[in-house]
């Protein structure tokens, strides 16, 4: 066996490594669990504990804490019938009934298995995926990873719930914070206004804790924190994978297999794929009556694919650099802190690490059913933490992770200043994904167009002989001008 | 939220975004900058202030002309008012200034910590604390403090301020 992948799976069980993911996994839960806190948040507000420790055991820690918090989404969503996270939103139609028939403890179960098993199969079927897509990677010049780019942030831009115009906006304004600084190419300052503090840019961290975490914590100031503790007894968690499969073997498949390529394409995520494959299962059902009523087939499609998710969206994270959404945006951020750039270089660089990446994939998720399975009712328990200590104790560690990356309070001021952005944002309905993709992919952009031009004399030719890359703008020109093609035929369609 | 208030806070945010993006275009027009290639360096932040202001000012025709369909159809008297920003709110923008002010000039993360802390639970609470939970949440705000001002400079070796 290649001693890269005996490396990297043999490292992750040092005691440290092995430690920071159990610990990941049981806060990701956590966090998962509380309505309103989300894994994007966990990852964001543990990374400046990663500062100091090796890149594999911070890995650990932030895998940990993005599998458990799609997961934990479960038990808000089941009990509550308020999904944790947005990943469980089609969790709430089944488990929820089924719950309020007199099996929680069902409900729960089913939908841990499903989480188990649609983490499992996916993180497979990453081991496989990604060092192919990486080879090809490793094809791409500047121009291909433009174009690349342009389209991932082209498909988020086009996924904007609301507003199309909004969803754009949001992305110049992230493309306008990612300017500030000096320029890599010819370190020409731009927009710095006299401060010395901005020439190296807007750090990461500010711009995403200030973004996710102050936003939210704004938000909740004033509004009411009273905790919902569900009274309900949990009994029969274990179901057996005999049970759990029986009838449902061809809905897993299907949708871990819609959850894995979702969560390949950028933007989408586990929120877009657990309805997909909820209205998946329910089509192919053969009581599609029963769907809604606290029906195993349903808590089986939504939880299996948004723990599928996880490892499809670490494959464009991974072999390319290009985060799909904000939570691989923060991890893409976390192994730059560690001086890794993702990439298909990182597959010959960093081997090891990479199966190190794909094992805290793979043993984080069993760690997630171990946990869940035996310590259910102290997860129960997590909802009833009050805000009033939760929130403060938050900020603080915001703060902390904000000032420790450079050692500066100017960092701590950029993160007021991005959390009363992400707030008016919020408050004013526009997406948040596009601005931070546009943040973390406008370098990106910018550098290899402009790298690529200085390699071809300034010809934009090698853009549209490339097939890679021709292909990438063609579909960003087609998802960005589908919706006013769409719109048009619509009404030409309704004229006649 | 209501439309008609929608309306108007797009109406806001377009006309930020077009002056925002007015403003920064002239910014960077004016400061010299060097081309070492085809594009250089002001080429993106152009991009993105044009981005920035044709968004903003289809966004402030998109709201007007929203508010005027919905003026005529009656609806610009409806629902209750939602405020954009509250005064628990604005009172944690400013412990947060003042906090940051503080460690600015070498108060000390132990000594101005469990105060925002404290202050932000009281903000955070509904009604007025008993003495007991007062006594909680200040013994919470020091311990927390302490711990955390331990753990990342004595373990993780990093400078708090």
């Amino acid at each position: 066996m290649n001693p890269d992948i005996i490396q990297g799976i043999s490292s992750i069980f040092a005691p440290f490594p092995f430690m920071l993911m159990l610990l990941g996994t049981f806060v990701g839960i956590v966090f998962g669990a509380i309505p309103g806190l989300t894994a994007t948040m966990g990852i964001v507000l543990f990374l400046p504990l990663t500062f100091k420790i090796d890149p594999v055991s911070s890995i650990c820690l932030l895998l940990g804490i993005y599998t458990g918090g799609i997961s934990g989404g479960l038990v808000s969503a089941a009990l509550l019938r308020m999904p944790g996270t947005p990943s469980s939103v089609a969790t709430t139609f089944d488990a929820y009934p089924m719950s309020q028939k007199g099996e929680p403890g069902r409900a729960l179960g089913i939908g841990i298995f499903a989480s188990f098993i649609g983490g499992l199969f996916s993180s497979i079927a990453l081991i496989f995926v990604a060092p192919q897509v990486a080879k090809i990677a490793l094809t791409f010049g500047n121009f291909e990873y433009f174009s690349v780019s342009l389209l991932a942030l082209s498909i988020v831009i086009v996924l904007s719930k609301k507003s199309m115009i909004k969803g754009l906006l949001a992305t110049f304004i992230g493309l306008f914070f990612a300017t500030v600084g000096s320029s890599e190419i010819d370190m020409v300052p731009r927009f710095t206004f006299g401060f010395e503090e901005l020439e190296a840019g807007f750090n990461i961290m500010p711009f995403l804790i200030g973004l996710y975490a102050i936003s939210q914590i704004i938000s909740d100031m004033g509004s009411n924190n009273d905790v919902l503790v569900p009274d309900v007894p949990i009994t029969n968690v274990w179901i057996g994978f005999r049970n759990f499969f029986k009838g449902d073997f061809s809905n897993v498949m299907q949708s871990t297999l819609i959850g894995f390529f979702i969560g390949l394409l950028p933007g989408i995520g586990g929120a877009t794929a657990n309805v997909v494959s909820y209205g998946n299962a329910k089509s192919h059902s053969k009581h599609p009556e029963l769907f809604g009523t606290g029906y195993k087939s349903g808590i089986i499609a939504s939880e299996t694919s948004n723990n599928a998710v996880i490892a499809g969206a670490l494959v464009p994270m991974l072999t390319m650099g290009i985060p799909g959404d904000a939570t691989t945006a923060v991890l893409v951020g976390a192994l730059m802190i560690h001086g890794l750039q993702p990439g298909p270089m990182l597959f010959n660089t960093n081997a090891a690490f990479v199966y190190s990446t794909f094992s805290a994939v793979f043993f984080s998720n069993l760690a997630m059913f171990i946990m869940m399975l035996v310590a259910i009712r102290i997860f129960i328990k997590a909802l009833s933490i009050p805000k009033t200590y939760l929130l403060p104790f938050i900020i603080v560690m915001c703060v902390v992770g904000a000032y420790a990356l450079n050692n500066r309070i100017f960092d701590a001021w950029l993160l007021l200043f991005f959390g009363l952005v992400g707030y008016c944002l919020e408050k004013l309905e526009f997406p948040m994904t596009p601005a931070i993709l546009g943040f973390v992919l406008a370098p990106l952009i910018e550098n290899n167009l402009r790298q690529g031009l200085m390699s071809s004399n300034g010809s934009y030719l090698p853009l549209l002989e490339g097939k890679i890359s021709l292909i990438c703008l063609a579909l960003a020109v087609i998802s960005l001008t589908w919706p006013f093609v769409s719109g048009v035929i619509k009404r030409v369609k309704n004229v006649i | 939220m209501s439309d008609v208030q929608n309306c108007k806070y797009d109406f806001i945010a377009g006309t930020i975004s077009f002056i925002a993006g007015v403003g920064l275009y002239i910014n960077v027009q004016m400061q010299d900058m060097m081309k070492f290639d085809l594009l250089g360096s002001k080429f993106f932040p152009k991009v993105a202030c044009v981005g920035m202001m044709l968004l903003g000012g289809i966004l402030v025709l998109q709201s007007i002309a929203k508010l005027k369909y919905l003026k005529a159809e009656g609806n610009d008297e409806a629902e209750t008012k939602e405020s954009f920003f509250n005064r628990k709110k604005a009172l944690f923008v400013v412990y947060s200034v003042t906090y940051f002010t503080a460690l600015e000039f070498s108060a000390g993360f132990l000594l101005m910590t469990p105060i925002y802390m404290f202050l932000n639970i009281l903000l955070l609470k509904h009604g007025k604390p008993s003495i007991a939970e007062t006594l909680t949440y200040v013994i919470f705000s020091i311990v927390v403090s302490t711990v955390t001002h331990q753990f990342f400079s004595k373990i993780l070796y990093l400078l708090l301020p």
